[in-house]
């Protein structure tokens, strides 16, 4: 299936700002970082189609996933 | 305390501290008392009258009269409570547990070779006595889970954690008892939301709780939680004055050196 991926920050680092990525029928959230590369700690905020998503969620055709890197310091 | 017409001989509508500590010790009064009393009459303390013109007297005296609770006085701290202190907030709660040391200099505004060693949240009040001598500070130096808060006891509670579990503590004790301000920091982004009401908090626990992670936060530059404490302060402005905010029951995320921002998007349902 087709989905829009959007990536944030330094997570854009070697990889894309925005692109729209090929993925597995059935693929979650978590499928998707380990297709891109990107670590689990080092995300924080996930969406799907502006809505909050666990990583476990999976994706539909076209949607839209935007992903956030961790940012907790104070 | 001071007739109507003796105000008027204040030039520009403004009084200098001098002029209001002497009517505060003629009075058997504080300068918190005076200037609350002259504020009421359309006179500025002179340290707030570049606030003319952007803020009514009366939201200035809203200002003064309302109490923070600011949990976490390190690098958004810090910043926060000494750009509320300058904006006329007259009442702190300073809630760290923490000493300053040589890490923090890079970020923390209050952090110094001076004060490595020192509470952070009495240097802080130590600070903000120099630049509003009307406010009360009270700084506790316990962790925020160890204290409890009335509804109504605080305007507004900023938080400026650095832990998911602080800072999850510091939301469900803000649920149904005061709004929040919530920010937080880490290489070059930041995060800013601003919650009031129960079910965007829980979105704030949701969003929180995705920034866990074991061990130490990711490092961070000077400017950005200067930057993100000013807008922290903002939001608090906007939600002690119950002004419109786009960030209301909301977060932002904000990536500094690509000069984005992206949001505000909604929190809870």
């Amino acid at each position: 299936m087709n989905v829009k991926v959007k990536l944030f920050a330094h997570l854009r680092d070697g990889r894309f700002v925005e692109k729209d990525m090929e993925i597995p029928d059935g693929s979650t959230v978590g499928k998707l970082l380990q297709l891109l590369g990107i670590g689990e700690d080092e995300v924080g905020v996930t969406m799907i189609d502006s809505r909050h998503c666990l990583l476990a969620d999976k994706l539909k055709e076209g949607c839209t996933v935007a992903i956030f890197p961790m940012v907790g310091g104070g | 305390m001071i007739g109507v017409d003796a105000l008027r001989l204040f030039e520009g509508g403004a009084i200098s501290l001098s002029d209001v500590r002497r009517i505060a010790a003629g009075e058997g009064v504080s300068i918190s008392d005076v200037e609350k009393f002259v504020l009421a009459q359309g006179v500025w303390p002179e340290r707030f009258i570049r606030h003319s013109g952007i803020l009514t007297p009366k939201q200035q005296l809203q200002l003064y009269r309302s109490r923070a609770l600011i949990a976490g006085c390190g690098g958004l701290g810090g910043n926060v409570a000494i750009l509320l202190a300058r904006l006329g907030v007259g009442e702190f709660v300073l809630v760290d547990p923490d000493r300053f040391d040589e890490t923090n200099i890079n970020r923390q505004v209050f952090s110094s070779l001076e004060t490595v060693g020192c509470y952070k949240a009495q240097v802080v009040a130590r600070e903000l006595a120099a630049v509003n001598p009307g406010a009360t500070v009270k700084c506790i130096t316990d962790p925020v889970e160890s204290f409890q808060f009335v509804p109504g006891e605080f305007a507004v509670a900023i938080d400026c954690l650095d832990s998911s579990a602080s800072r999850e503590a510091l939301i469900e004790r803000c649920s149904g008892a005061a709004p929040l301000v919530h920010g937080a920091v880490s290489l070059g982004c930041g995060i800013v939301a601003s919650v009031s009401d129960t079910d965007a908090m829980k979105g704030l626990v949701e969003l929180v709780r995705t920034q866990q992670r074991p061990g130490p936060n990711s490092g961070t530059l000077s400017y950005v939680p200067a930057f993100i404490a000013s807008l922290m302060a903002s939001e608090t402005r906007k939600t002690i004055l119950k002004l419109h905010s786009t960030l209301s029951n909301s977060w932002l995320f904000v990536d500094i050196d690509n000069l984005e921002i992206q949001g505000p998007y909604p929190l809870g349902k």
